[in-house]
């Protein structure tokens, strides 16, 4: 019974220690539901820092753009906060940061066999990039919104839902190629 | 050396934009057949559990069709749930963009992701079936509706937390981890020497 356990551990040890792809799956759920913990704990600091600066430069961005948008801003503390438009109020909760996404690719950075040097720079890189997408998103939705607010479901499904993950995707592709090159 | 990397990017958001945006063309004409297709197993998972409750398909959304004791029958519709089925797009998008994969590869891949995405899509509508009546029951007036106690109703925030967080977490983290998965060997090849 004993030899048994023992020549399935090894067996397991062997998997682990050879086959990348199931490492970086049981790595990966790992990463993802730690995040998704720290998430839960800390619901209110990823608004306060998150949320809130995305929605900040959102809203800037379409200032920028002559659009007239104020960020109100009262009801963070229940995780959200409103984009106002003279034409439509776009309702920003997490889910439209795209966070849970980065959080997805910061668990599939952190679960590739690479230095940890080449983890952080990619999980630094990959925010960064992610903080800019999600801003120019959200704008790209207040315009939108303001043009043409009959398209704003069909763009919001696109954006939000579709988009997201191909972006994180292709994100991590070029990590990867990065890392694979030079080490 | 970088240019070869946003070269390959480039080339893969390419892609993943033209499959997306034919796939979701393609998408508009068949959601409600998708949709449909999930009616029949949800309501067999229903019925495994006795619930006097019915899903139906319309045409153009989810009914939920409630029998209570005294033989009045209640219907309402499902809110959200042609939404939670796009990832399927994505999930199909993706595995279209990822370069090096042959096509018989790319078929077997995109067929195992939609049979995985349909099952849980199928465990979706059940469980936001049971939601929806569990907030649909406490909203009734006078809660006069009975089900002869059958316990359905029981826990529906908690049901509905779960499929929230599942949409949120669970989905994308299934479909990212399936299309690395279906990435070429070349991927992981050099991973180790620089392993951790």
């Amino acid at each position: 019974m004993l030899s048994a356990i023992s020549h399935r551990l090894a067996s397991l040890a062997s998997l682990w220690g050879h086959s990348s792809r199931a490492r970086f799956c049981i790595l990966f759920g790992a990463y993802v539901l730690a995040l998704g913990w720290l998430f839960e704990r800390w619901e209110m600091a990823f608004a306060r820092f998150y949320l809130l600066p995305v929605s900040h430069v959102a809203t800037a961005s379409l200032n920028l753009l002559g659009l007239e948008a104020r960020l109100e801003v009262g009801a963070l503390a229940q995780g959200f906060c409103d984009i106002v438009l003279p034409s439509i109020t776009l309702h920003i909760i997490h889910e439209c940061t795209g966070i849970f996404t980065l959080f997805m690719f910061l668990a599939a950075v952190f679960a590739f066999p690479a230095s940890l040097t080449a983890r952080l720079a990619g999980a630094a890189l990959g925010s960064a990039a992610f903080f800019a997408y999600s801003s120019v998103r959200l704008a790209f939705l207040g315009v939108v919104g303001h043009v043409a607010p009959d398209w704003v479901w069909v763009i919001h499904v696109w954006l939000m839902i579709l988009i997201n993950l191909g972006f994180a995707l292709c994100l991590w592709l070029t990590w990867v190629s990065r890392v694979r090159r030079h080490g | 050396m970088a240019s070869r990397e946003w070269a390959l990017s480039t080339r893969v958001a390419a892609r993943f934009a033209l499959a997306v945006s034919l796939l979701f063309a393609l998408w508009t004409q068949v959601a409600g057949a998708y949709t449909a297709s999930l009616v029949s197993p949800s309501n067999w998972l229903l019925e495994l559990r006795a619930a006097p409750v019915e899903i139906f398909w319309n045409g153009e959304a989810c009914l939920v069709g409630l029998a209570a004791d005294n033989g009045s029958r209640q219907v309402f519709q499902l809110q959200g749930d042609d939404l939670a089925y796009v990832n399927l797009v994505a999930a199909l998008a993706i595995l279209a963009a990822i370069p090096g994969l042959s096509l018989r590869r790319r078929a077997i891949w995109g067929l195992g992701v939609a049979a995985v995405l349909w099952a849980t899509h199928v465990v979706t509508l059940y469980g936001g079936t049971c939601a929806a009546v569990s907030a649909y029951l406490s909203s009734a007036p006078g809660s006069e509706i009975s089900l002869g106690g059958f316990a359905l109703a029981d826990g529906g925030d908690t049901l509905e937390e779960l499929i929230g967080r599942w949409s949120a977490w669970g989905s994308p983290a299934l479909i990212l981890a399936v299309s690395v998965m279906a990435f070429p060997r070349g991927i992981w090849r050099g991973a180790h020497a620089s392993g951790a």
